[in-house]
């Protein structure tokens, strides 16, 4: 019987420091850092939603809904940090973090909306373990700054994208688009330049040069290789960034502006145009050849204000 | 029947006791989910999230950096000054699509001498013009 006891206590010590390694919030795979209006929580399918809120844990399986106007950034515990946009929603599959090792493997599901994700430093020195996946197209990570559309609001993006070319038909559910936004080659400090592969249809291509991005019209269908244009641009602006309020009422309007000059004939030419908008504060705003992507005139649209937010449907 | 001895049942309860406490501090240095509270608290203000992105890029982070200041972009957009180091960020990260988006967003902001010489060391790509 005293084995036994010896036993016991020395179990429950082992019990103690497992304890200590893996936390009981050992299903915790991040934290909420920024809620903007109304993000939803699900923690399984038979759960209600609850509302998210800042220093909220995020668990492995968590089902994301954002609202209208709403906007969620999560960080991951090795500090990779992901942003979902309005109407978006998003899944937490796989997450396996080791600090010691500075490892780790990442699974999350894009379901819809529009999405950012920064790789975190500690990964950096075991990159190739981050999988972002949508609902067609699978999306491999190497130390890198990435931004995605999934569903309607890619399918839009992608009619006004002369340089996606033999698209075919496009579902608006499904349809996804990439872009890598970067290191770019000219980043200082060692950042390591970024770097994606895209996969759809038995199909991988790999991008390199910010800028590039991939659109996946349905599933099954090959990723096709585009340079973003501005208002493609523009329109990951206004879903994942804020403006300040100065700026949000004249933007809506050059916003409308370039909306119709999209429509028109002369919406190439237009958007190929160099920008250069002489600013109050006296600095011409331009772009200078050097790494820069084709960039056209200056559009941003904020996104509405808190109280249309709060206005807004509950996603679920 | 046999049960453990007083002196065993105190050797163990002192080790059980010994391993927890053990346990918990290091639960306390290396807690992730912690860590990232830490960093949330350290960007509840303006001047604060620019101290904590400095020290994250001093430390090389410069994606961290980043990731402060867009949380505190999405908190407070009209935080001109996070914003004009955000966009000097990503200028040193090499995206001078987005960089230039920000400054344009701040067309109607004063912006001082300073800002604009950083603004200038790190996008060399914007030059200034004579004002007005």
């Amino acid at each position: 019987m005293k084995n036994y006891v010896h036993r016991g206590v020395s179990l429950v010590s082992a019990m103690a420091v497992s304890l200590a390694v893996f936390p009981a919030t050992s299903q915790t795979v991040g934290v909420n850092t920024a809620v903007r209006n109304i993000v939803k929580v699900k923690a399984n399918a038979a759960a209600s939603a609850v509302n998210a809120r800042v220093k909220d844990r995020v668990s492995q399986g968590n089902d994301i809904v954002t609202a209208p106007a709403s906007t969620l950034q999560i960080l991951l515990l090795d500090q990779s940090s992901l942003t979902v946009g309005p109407n978006g929603r998003l899944i937490v599959d796989r997450f396996i973090y080791d600090p010691n090792r500075r490892a780790s493997a990442v699974g999350v599901s894009i379901v819809k909306g529009a999405f950012r994700f920064l790789s975190g430093k500690s990964t950096h020195a075991n990159p190739g373990q981050t999988t972002l996946r949508t609902p067609i197209a699978s999306i491999g990570i190497r130390g890198t700054m990435v931004e995605g559309q999934v569903g309607q609001i890619a399918a839009n993006v992608a009619k006004g994208e002369s340089g996606i070319k033999g698209a075919g038909a496009v579902d608006p559910k499904t349809a996804s688009l990439i872009v890598l936004r970067g290191p770019g080659p000219n980043a200082v400090g060692g950042e390591t330049p970024g770097e994606i592969t895209v996969t759809s249809g038995g199909k991988t291509v790999t991008i390199k040069t910010p800028g590039q991005s991939v659109f996946v019209p349905r599933n099954g269908a090959a990723p096709i290789v585009f340079s973003l244009s501005v208002l493609g641009y523009q329109s990951f602006d206004s879903a994942l960034r804020t403006s300040p309020s100065s700026k949000s009422s004249v933007q809506r309007q050059q916003n409308q502006q370039a909306r119709s000059n999209a429509q028109s004939p002369v919406r190439t030419a237009s958007r190929n145009t160099e920008p250069t908008s002489k600013s109050a504060h006296g600095l011409e705003i331009g772009l200078a050849a050097a790494g820069a992507a084709a960039v056209g005139i200056i559009i941003a649209v904020s996104g509405k204000s808190d109280k249309e937010g709060q206005r807004a449907a509950s996603p679920f | 029947m046999q049960f453990v001895s007083k002196r065993s049942f105190r050797f163990h309860a002192c080790a059980l006791a010994s391993t927890l406490l053990l346990s918990t501090g290091a639960l306390a240095q290396t807690d992730p989910a912690a860590d990232i509270d830490g960093l949330i608290e350290a960007s509840a203000s303006n001047e604060a999230t620019l101290a904590s992105a400095e020290a994250q890029v001093n430390a090389g982070d410069l994606t961290g950096a980043a990731t402060t200041l867009e949380r505190r972009l999405i908190d407070e957009p009209d935080a001109t000054g996070v914003r004009i180091r955000y966009a000097v960020l990503l200028c040193e990260l090499d995206d001078r699509q987005a960089a230039q988006y920000e400054l344009s967003k701040m067309s109607a902001e004063p912006i001082d001498d300073a800002s604009k010489a950083k603004i200038q060391a790190s996008c060399g790509a914007f030059s200034p013009t004579a004002t007005q």
